[in-house]
């Protein structure tokens, strides 16, 4: 749901209680209360009893801490236990994204259906304009036959009574490559061979069942280890996160417990760099076009559904990458941890070995709230100099294509396509054979990052911070 | 006429548990609401706390809580008829 609703802020709650007990260092001690303390009995259930409520609390908890949470004999095991296993470090989950089974409301299928509004009408425009003949009317009312119909829409429209409606099943409507599907109970199930990890599906659920893995534990195990070095490389849009300056946002970072912070956007300024030289040469070489491939989401998406398109994709890493090696070489015994509005950056970082974790800016905000620092209260930390609004600018859609243009000039048509939806799937492919420009940009996230599934502000009001940021 | 007074708590707290939506409120008023309210933000109001649900404000002294952009509007509506009465 693009709307802020309960799940989301069920999430964050949990996020924050989560951090606060490890900072008290009181987890395995009083995880257990959580559920009960978050959904009391005096409080009107969310589901059918208060028991499902906190048993989904449960599970949402047990995701947090990293485990995997398909097995049933989960329910076999105390919250306590999973404390105690999480902070021993036995917490290897694989997935990044997951269904919780319990939360799931096995929403029926999507399909055009019939409400008691319908008044059996003398007219009945849905028979007459039914395509396939899938309208019959039972009983004086209309009824559509599910085999027969085709989701054309069409009865919806002339229905002067607006008696027919969509039911949606919002994680499969909003899924772009259809990997999240039903099994024989209605549950659903996330295709690992097909899944780009763009994230639509756990911001669609209504019910807050997809869960992300989540490496907290881990994180502040680093950083209340006074041996360890942890340095934090915040993605640029975290600027258009918060309603402070850029050196009060790194300040606020630094202050959760990070030895340094340094930010992505520098990794951005040798991407921006080396896609301009890529793109030179490419052209050069006679090839028609190329896009970036800075986004995870696209990339990954071109991996799984649309490999026509891999000889067109640039080489160049992104800046996550060329940040994190930085940050390796200027501080070679550090942990780096990479935070930043997207999920599939968890998958791209498997592949990183210089990155060692990746914190979403829910959980960032989470760590914020549980040590008490206000972003607008920080002084300030002194930026690096050799970031310009270019880097910065990778924040949002057409960031990268102002970048590369500003570093190459304007010798090659250019584009920027924002996300990933049925018509610039068939718009990219198309491309193979016939592209839009020569430098292509392409976001998996309408507005680009600042739009990303784990970001905190709404895309309005981070598009306005980010610009006084660029500046 | 006095302004009406609104403030909104810009803490990270109620800005991570759905104030951020709050901080577009003045997109919501007429050019004539406008003239009537004075929004501000102001440091953690520090009642994340206890029992109370942010996100937190407060309109002319009086608190609110759990506040979201579109119930906050029709409060400051309300107080807008109540003081040109």
């Amino acid at each position: 749901m693009l709307y802020d609703n309960f799940a989301m802020l069920t999430k964050r709650e949990l996020l924050i209680r989560i951090v606060k007990l490890l900072k008290e260092d009181e987890l395995i001690t009083k995880l257990k209360y959580l559920p009960v303390e978050m959904r009391p009995r005096n409080k009107r259930p969310v589901r059918c009893c208060v028991h499902k409520d906190r048993y989904i609390l449960k599970h949402k908890i047990i995701s947090i801490l990293g485990f995997e949470i398909t097995d049933e004999e989960i329910d076999l095991i105390h919250l306590s236990d999973f404390a105690r296993m999480a902070m021993a470090n036995k917490n290897m989950k694989e997935n990044i994204l997951s269904v919780v089974h319990e939360a799931c409301s096995a929403c029926i299928q999507s399909q055009y259906a019939v409400t008691n509004l319908c008044r059996g009408c003398e007219g009945r425009p849905c028979v007459m304009n039914c395509p396939k003949n899938a309208i019959s009317f039972i009983g004086g009312k209309a009824n559509i036959s599910s085999v027969d119909c085709v989701s054309c829409g069409l009865c919806q429209k002339v229905c002067p009574y607006h008696a027919i409606v969509f039911t949606p099943v919002p994680c499969e409507d909003v899924c772009p490559v259809k990997a999240i599907t039903k099994d024989a109970e209605g549950v659903e199930h996330i295709d690992k061979t097909k899944c780009i990890y763009c994230g639509k599906c756990m911001q669609a659920c209504p019910y807050g069942a997809i869960m992300e893995r989540s490496k907290i534990i881990d994180i502040h195990k680093s950083l209340s280890n006074p041996k360890k070095k942890v340095i934090a490389i915040p993605a640029p849009a975290i600027f258009g996160q918060f309603n402070a300056t850029p050196g009060q946002v790194l300040a606020a970072i630094k202050q959760i417990g990070f030895d340094d912070v340094v930010e992505v956007a520098l990794g951005a300024e040798t991407t921006a760099a080396n896609e301009a030289k890529e793109l030179e040469e490419k052209m050069q070489e006679g090839q028609p076009f190329m896009t970036t491939s800075c986004c995870p989401a696209y990339t990954g998406w071109v991996e799984k559904h649309a490999p026509m398109l891999k000889p067109f994709v640039s080489e160049t890493r992104s800046p996550m990458v060329y940040a994190a090696r930085y940050a390796k070489e200027k501080y070679p015994d550090a942990e780096v941890v990479f935070i930043g509005p997207c999920l599939a950056k968890r998958h791209e970082a498997d592949s990183v070995p210089e990155v060692d974790y990746v914190m979403s800016f829910e959980e960032l905000g989470a760590f914020m709230v549980a040590y008490n620092i206000d972003v607008d209260n920080c002084s300030e930390k002194e930026l690096n100099r050799d970031v310009t609004k270019y880097g910065r600018g990778f924040a949002q859609a057409g960031g990268v294509q102002a970048a590369v243009v500003h570093a190459i000039g304007d010798k090659y048509t250019n584009e920027h396509i924002e996300g990933l939806d049925k018509k610039n799937q068939a718009l990219l492919k198309s491309m193979a054979k016939k592209p839009v420009a020569q430098f292509v940009e392409v976001m998996a996230c309408d507005g680009g990052c600042i739009n990303g599934p784990c970001s905190l502000a709404p895309l309005t009001l981070a598009k306005r911070q980010i610009k006084k940021v660029l500046e | 006429m006095e302004k009406i007074k609104v403030k909104l708590c810009a803490g990270t707290m109620c800005y991570v548990m759905g104030g951020a939506q709050l901080m577009e409120i003045n997109d919501l008023l007429s050019d004539e609401e406008k003239s009537f309210v004075e929004i501000s933000l102001s440091p953690c109001l520090q009642r994340c706390n206890g029992e109370e649900r942010p996100p937190f404000a407060e309109i002319n002294g009086k608190p609110l809580q759990g506040v979201n952009k579109e119930t906050l509007l029709q409060i400051i509506k309300e107080e807008i008829k109540n003081a040109v009465r």
